[in-house]
């Protein structure tokens, strides 16, 4: 190669790096603004829960409980609610990132196990339930 | 097909390690964000590193192979896991290729990382979204935008150093 394979000290902050960087945050402004910064405003009442095959079942968060569910491979998720509040408690899956995601409460909250499939969303009190999940 | 030198193959399976040891490093550090699946993306460090350096094709082997290795690692299973992880790769691989040639000497490793982080997440949500028909994942854009700003940063940041040969020698 004829380009040296490092350009030299002093490789930091330029006018390109301003450029993106303001780029991008033009963009996070019209995306919060888009979403009208009201996210997570509501409280939640119900947890939707689609499975790994695809089942989708709601459930209160008024009550405690804990819930089981399985995948077409043997995957298995533990959901436990309380006190108004959901996590994911034991999981099958390899990276455990589910588990490790805190208790959500807040209409609109995610909480997701990629590997068996596992989509739980929370959801408020003023909304149609026929357009989510 | 042009004939890769030894020494080539083996400085490929060194970064092929280290890229890998940090993806694993970065599955320790979950982030306790209300917010699923939000990582540092440690490994990038690498992809950016021969991104910066002009090195485009060295550094999508490297992603393909990190990604197939790590998967391997945690039980290949081919699922919406491992779509994810290779179009976050592939996204973020292919924007920051064409940040680099397009910002020729205007730009340091943290734009670079900045753009790659962004379009590693964009790509992931698209894909999520292809995944899974029946999810609206418009509300999730503005947070995960945010915490690839964030991210970008952080390992745009560790990029410079590496660059810059502050802690490492400057030749390999």
């Amino acid at each position: 190669m004829n380009r040296p394979a490092f350009p030299g000290r002093g490789e930091w902050l330029r006018l390109g790096d301003l450029i993106i960087a303001a780029g991008l945050l033009v963009l996070l402004g019209v995306s919060w603004w888009r979403t009208g910064f009201g996210l997570w405003s509501v409280t939640g009442r119900l947890i939707e829960v689609m499975d790994g095959f695809g089942t989708v079942t709601r459930y209160s968060l008024d009550h405690q409980a804990e819930y089981e569910f399985y995948g077409p491979d043997g995957q298995y998720n533990r959901v436990t609610v309380a006190s108004g509040r959901v996590a994911i408690t034991a999981a099958s899956c390899p990276d455990q990132i589910c588990v490790h995601t805190p208790a959500v409460s807040r209409a609109g909250q995610y909480l997701i196990c990629l590997p068996n499939r596992l989509l739980i969303r929370v959801i408020g009190d003023g909304e149609d339930w026929d357009t989510v999940l | 097909m042009t004939v890769v030198s030894p020494r080539r193959t083996v400085e490929l399976g060194l970064w092929l390690t280290v890229a890998l040891i940090l993806q694993v490093v970065d599955g320790w550090l979950p982030l306790p964000l209300p917010v699923p699946g939000v990582k540092l993306g440690l490994a990038n460090i690498v992809t950016q590193y021969l991104v910066y350096q002009h090195r485009y094709r060295a550094a999508l082997i490297i992603v393909v192979a990190r990604v197939v290795t790590a998967s391997l690692l945690a039980g290949f299973s081919g699922g919406p896991a491992f779509v994810l992880a290779m179009g976050g790769g592939l996204g973020c691989w292919l924007i920051s290729v064409a940040v680099r040639r397009a910002g020729r000497d205007w730009l340091s490793p943290v734009g670079l990382s900045l753009a790659a982080a962004t379009a590693h997440i964009a790509a992931q949500l698209w894909l999520f979204e292809q995944l899974f028909a029946r999810v609206d994942t418009g509300p999730l854009w503005p947070l995960y935008l945010t915490a690839a700003f964030v991210t970008g940063l952080v390992t745009g940041t560790a990029t410079a150093l590496l660059i810059n040969g502050t802690f490492f020698q400057r030749r390999v």
